[in-house]
């Protein structure tokens, strides 16, 4: 993990937006494997820092002071892993789009559903990730519904029995 | 009198895309009982309506309503130490490095404990990998290692011991219920169509590919 963690501040420090949504993915495999919730916050960090590295607002006057400060604290990050610093670095994001508030929902509640949508997608069942992200069921399968998620895998029963053991019902 | 147990995944599907008639049409004509775990009325019905969670109360209430009219029952069963031992079961099912992966939460746990309980081999379940772990676990297993780049060994003891109590299980999705009920009159041929497609996009794990084939076979 803290091999990822370095890539993650260098990536920010490049604006690498690519590099930052790759991390997304590999800090959910760690999810995966350890059910681990650091994991979970580091993804949704690295889905955050690749949308703020795109808002060139962030890039100017003040804001760029505080975009100074995240990468100063990713680098204490990496020095140490602890959740202290990663509650710093969400309150100062927070607190940048709350001075520029531009959608109901911020980046972190937007992360968080995308997260667990594609940990749901990556095979994760729906209550494990409900209960990791902090999202309610109905939220995150109305976003994967949105997505091709239930298309990339193959038909585990064909329709057809599936349906017959529906009609079994009504006696049929 | 047919039960179907029902996962709050499917509940979800049906209610928020407008057809928790469904229930109604079915448990009257057809004497069909659809039971929910009182995990699940926590989950769906008193948890959005006690902390006011806006965007879920019309679901809610809906759903409140179809158990006071008796078309959703709730049922209990003393499943708790099953539930934990289905959990740890499912859980050490698949090893990634040396390490398992958990797969599942304790209410889905509980829902295989409770039809065990009780003898339901119907369940109504749109939630997707807890549906795989019981119809298709070797599935899972490919995906799961296509999704971590890396090799997912069997727990060979726990698998069978999960497959024990799954056995007689068969699992339909809210999309199959909504089917069977067009086919007994429940809406006409195009809101048919368009409610598979509402029920994919609300979180029904279902394909085009399926949508396209129900299509052709009941239109």
């Amino acid at each position: 993990m803290h091999v990822l963690i370095r890539r993650l501040y260098s990536s920010f420090k490049q604006r690498k937006m690519r590099s930052l949504k790759k991390l997304v993915d590999l800090f959910a495999e760690e999810v995966m494997k350890s059910s681990s919730k650091l994991a979970f916050r580091l993804s949704l960090l690295s889905y955050v820092l690749a949308k703020l590295i795109t808002k060139t607002r962030f890039f100017e006057g003040e804001m760029k002071e505080r975009m100074d400060e995240i990468a100063d604290l990713l680098e204490k990050l990496v020095r140490k892993v602890d959740e202290t610093t990663l509650d710093e670095i969400e309150k100062t994001i927070i607190g940048m789009e709350r001075e520029d508030a531009r959608f109901v929902f911020d980046l972190f509640t937007k992360g968080r559903v995308k997260i667990a949508a594609l940990l749901y997608a990556k095979g994760m069942s729906l209550g494990k990730v409900s209960k990791l992200s902090g999202i309610p069921k109905q939220e995150i399968l109305a976003y994967a519904g949105k997505t091709m998620m239930f298309d990339r895998l193959k038909n585990e029963v064909p329709v057809k029995k599936r349906l017959k053991v529906a009609r079994s019902l009504l006696g049929d | 009198m047919k039960t179907v147990l029902c996962d709050s995944s499917s509940l979800i599907s049906l209610t928020d895309t407008c057809f928790i008639d469904v229930f109604y049409f079915l448990s009257k004509k057809f004497d069909i009982d659809f039971v929910i775990p009182p995990s699940v009325r926590k989950e769906i019905i008193d948890r959005p309506l006690s902390i006011q969670m806006k965007a879920y109360q019309l679901s809610a209430l809906r759903m409140k309503k179809a158990l006071k009219d008796g078309v959703l029952i709730e049922v209990n069963a003393d499943t708790e130490k099953e539930a934990k031992n289905i959990l740890n079961l499912a859980n050490t099912s698949f090893f990634v490095k040396g390490k398992p992966i958990h797969l599942i939460d304790l209410g889905e746990a509980d829902m295989i404990a409770l039809a065990h309980a009780l003898n339901i081999n119907v369940l109504l379940m749109d939630e997707r990998t807890t549906r795989m772990l019981i119809e298709a676990p070797f599935r899972l297993k490919e995906h799961l290692e296509r999704e971590l780049h890396a090799n997912v060994m069997l727990n060979k003891k726990s698998f069978e011991a999960f497959r024990d109590y799954t056995r007689d299980m068969q699992v339909i999705r809210s999309s199959e219920l909504f089917t069977v009920a067009f086919e007994k009159g429940f809406i006409s041929k195009d809101m048919f169509e368009a409610g598979l497609y509402a029920l994919k996009y609300n979180g029904c794990s279902i394909s085009f590919e399926e949508i396209d084939e129900i299509k052709r076979l009941e239109l």
